[in-house]
């Protein structure tokens, strides 16, 4: 689902200073976009005007091929706050249930696609941070949405979590905007990469070349992804990802 | 110091959430204690400031001596007013000090956070590196001996990350006991003296993460991307 953003506004304060100091920007179907930048920098409230859990104060967003608004998933930075339902298999078969579909299968497909299949009978707000992240990220995917937007899907998992996370978007063929504070991810597992300072676009483009862009990253307070790091120190070219960095790693040390 | 014997917490469905610790944490020590979600990280330093959630049942013995401040994993659930100043006297007037006393405190270590420009701010209006930093303000002026970290770094953004860690540094230096939960030991290693690698809330490694590194990797911890490169490679041992 393509989405457009045009010159959108946004103000929480009443003296009228702007969070969102006019942003455009172009979604294009199925690609995955990362936002990054500053606590402050105004990605958590892009994301809910995209959800639509904001109303721009001036600016526009256009679908521009669909005559009706997209079915539009959020997962929010506090999982806990989306939680509703006594367990985690029926929170994450809740949407699928709401909208007719095989809530049994699906549930029990997006518990297991997410490693939680053994969380099934717990209470959500009785589990650890990183495991509501992951039953957060569950329930909103089994609702099949045609855009997904998640505010920091990984704050709180460890290594093997943000790895099964990015690899469960990669293969969804949907539209993805998350944000995130760790650059790793977002070089791992972004087509786009978003950089927001000051409630505007400061760069967008490709992982490797955002986050080559040392002067930029400085600006927006971003940490430079440990790969991007490890090809400056032997001066060599940013590798798509680990397993052609350890093949470079293996032809400079032999 | 705190000492954690046969201590094991269970939920109300029996599912034994912590299991069997036995661990005793020296004055002094920086220790990191790491492990998959619900691996019992955040448990384990709720029990160590007794503040385990009712309707868990607990087993064994924990004794700390001295004071001790946890912060949150999300600060804003530890702020009970609105504004910064406010805040940080909070527990200290709940302990009787006078006012004279409560203010000399709260100088002296907002000069040590470099927090002064802070205390006149309203709790809503500050960032959430601003909001670490009151929260563990808070913590401070009460002179803890013992400073327990829930997961401090992972919703900060790089330059407050930074900030987070020369805090850590200095607490260290003035000899407070530190203990931190956290799944990204990237930038931890340098202060910590040992790390506590959790599974299913029992101990599976205890010692320096320098000399587990792979066990650390395997389990899921970040860890430096050189690291994690040369275990990939099969050249673990070299690092």
């Amino acid at each position: 689902m393509k989405l457009y953003l045009e010159d959108i506004h946004f103000s929480y304060e009443k003296d009228g200073t702007e969070t969102i100091r006019g942003v455009d920007l172009s979604i294009e179907e199925g690609n995955i976009y990362a936002f990054v930048g500053r606590n402050g920098s105004g990605k958590t409230t892009l994301l809910k005007i995209i959800a639509g859990l904001l109303e721009p104060d001036s600016g526009r967003m256009k679908f521009p091929e669909s005559e009706q608004e997209p079915e539009i998933g959020f997962s929010p930075e506090d999982p806990e706050l989306g939680f509703f339902e006594r367990t985690v298999g029926e929170e994450v078969a809740f949407y699928p249930k709401n909208l007719g579909l095989d809530h049994e299968k699906i549930g029990e497909e997006m518990l297991e696609r997410i490693g939680i299949s053994h969380l099934k009978n717990r209470s959500p707000s009785l589990l650890s941070s990183g495991q509501q992240r992951l039953v957060s990220i569950a329930s909103v995917l089994s609702g099949l949405p045609e855009i997904l937007v998640l505010d920091e899907p990984t704050h709180s998992l460890h290594r093997k979590g943000e790895k099964m996370v990015g690899e469960v978007l990669n293969k969804l063929e949907r539209t993805i905007l998350f944000s995130t504070h760790s650059s790793d991810f977002a070089f791992e597992f972004a087509d786009e990469v978003i950089v927001l300072h000051d409630g505007r676009v400061l760069r967008s483009g490709k992982p490797r070349e955002v986050f080559s862009d040392i002067k930029t990253l400085k600006k927006a307070g971003i940490r430079t992804p440990g790969i991007v790091e490890w090809a400056r120190k032997n001066s060599i070219e940013v590798p798509f990802g680990l397993e052609e960095a350890v093949e470079m790693m293996k032809e400079v040390e032999d | 110091m705190i000492e954690i014997s046969s201590f094991s917490i269970e939920d109300r469905k029996g599912n034994r959430l912590l299991d069997d610790l036995n661990l005793k944490i020296e004055e002094g020590e920086t220790t990191i204690i790491c492990g998959e979600p619900g691996s019992g990280k955040t448990l384990l330093l709720k029990a160590i400031k007794g503040v385990v959630s009712e309707g868990l049942e607990k087993q064994g013995e924990i004794q700390t001596e001295g004071k001790v401040g946890l912060i949150f994993q999300e600060p804003r659930k530890q702020m009970v007013r609105s504004n910064v100043m406010m805040e940080v006297a909070f527990d200290l007037e709940n302990r009787c000090f006078s006012k004279e006393k409560i203010e000399e405190k709260i100088e002296k270590y907002s000069r040590f956070l470099k927090a002064e420009h802070l205390l006149e701010r309203d709790i809503d209006e500050i960032s959430h590196g601003e909001l670490t930093k009151t929260a563990i303000l808070s913590i401070l002026v009460t002179e803890p001996d013992v400073v327990l970290l829930d997961e401090p770094l992972s919703s900060l953004d790089y330059p407050n990350r930074n900030k987070l860690l020369k805090i850590i540094e200095r607490l260290k230096e003035i000899g407070t006991t530190i203990v931190i939960a956290e799944h990204d030991i990237k930038d931890l290693i340098h202060v910590c003296d040992r790390m506590i690698l959790l599974k299913d809330g029992s101990v599976l490694k205890d010692g320096d993460p320098l000399k587990h590194k792979t066990m650390l990797y395997r389990e899921g911890v970040k860890i430096p991307f050189s690291w994690e490169l040369k275990i990939e490679a099969g050249r673990g041992e070299s690092i």
